[in-house]
């Protein structure tokens, strides 16, 4: 997945990793990664406006938020009210803070939004 | 939805959905508070796919190093007091052939290419550059590429027909 800055993030081995794409090298060079403990996020999205990475944990129903440096993190379980079933579907918009939810076997999508009550939890 | 594959957000705010390789695009009406079939899509009911990815606008603004006064101060220049520069709005390309670089290039001329450009636009469906007029307001557009934008084109292409202007007098 692509950042606004040109940068690339691939989760492999349980890691997040960030690459520099403009170098003028002929290899990707690595400029940073986040360990995820072996975990495998489900689905990732690039947040524009805050310049975070968000990954979804859909078994643990964990969101977990990371700065586009991978430097710092928020780790947060998903609304309770949020039901996905099937493979996991997420996307986001360049222009809002919002994420859309949902599973391919699930006959809702949910949008949740971290500001809603100023706490930064994820709210539906 | 009956199993959705794949979910995108356009920067409309409109829902992107592939269901049973088709795509539904789906806008919020806020009179009835519920999500419907978005009218006029362009994307609903093309094949795809299990995965479909809109493409997104960005830019680099980063509030933390371009806010502030130190970003936006700047000291009064030349150019400052040179004076508008006067739209062109029928200049639209310096070529009639579509090969050539400086199509879709103003260069400062309305002439005939500049008809030829609009035209080749128009059929193709571009409403960025095409779609300029509406029925309510002759320079509304609407969002439709009718009649109306050919008229309203070439009558604006027709009374600035020669040389842009260059510059208006100095404000100051």
């Amino acid at each position: 997945m692509f950042g606004r800055h040109g940068d690339l993030y691939l989760v492999n081995a349980g890691q997040l990793t960030r690459f520099d794409t403009l170098g003028d090298g002929e290899r990707l060079t690595v400029l940073g990664s986040f360990d995820l403990k072996g975990a495998m996020p489900d689905a990732m999205v690039y947040d524009n406006q805050s310049d975070e990475i968000t990954l979804l944990f859909a078994k643990s129903r964990r969101l977990l938020t990371i700065s586009r440096d991978l430097t710092t993190m928020r780790d947060q379980a998903l609304p309770a009210e949020v039901k996905m079933t099937g493979e996991v579907l997420m996307a986001n918009t360049s222009l809002g803070r919002s994420v859309w939810v949902g599973g391919s076997q699930s006959p809702t999508f949910y949008e949740l939004n971290p500001m809603t009550d100023g706490s930064g939890r994820w709210q539906t | 939805m009956q199993k959705p594959t794949s979910l995108q957000v356009g920067e409309s705010g409109n829902l992107v959905v592939v269901e049973n390789g088709k795509v539904r695009e789906f806008a919020y009406n806020a009179q009835t508070r519920g999500w419907e079939d978005a009218p006029r899509s362009y994307l609903a009911g093309m094949k795809a796919g299990r995965r479909l990815v809109l493409a997104r606008s960005r830019n680099n603004f980063d509030e933390k190093l371009m806010s502030g006064p130190g970003w936006t101060n700047y000291e009064s220049m030349l150019e400052d007091e040179a004076g508008d520069v006067p739209d062109c709005p029928a200049d639209l390309t310096g070529s009639s052939d579509a090969r050539d670089p400086a199509w879709g290039i103003p260069d400062g001329v309305v002439d005939a290419a500049d008809s030829t450009y609009f035209l080749t636009q128009y059929e193709q469906g571009n409403k960025l550059v095409a779609d300029l007029a509406g029925p309510v307001s002759p320079s509304v557009p609407d969002s439709r590429l009718t009649e109306d934008d050919l008229r309203y084109y070439q009558a604006l292409h027709d009374r600035s027909l020669g040389y842009c202007p260059t510059e208006s007098s100095p404000s100051k």
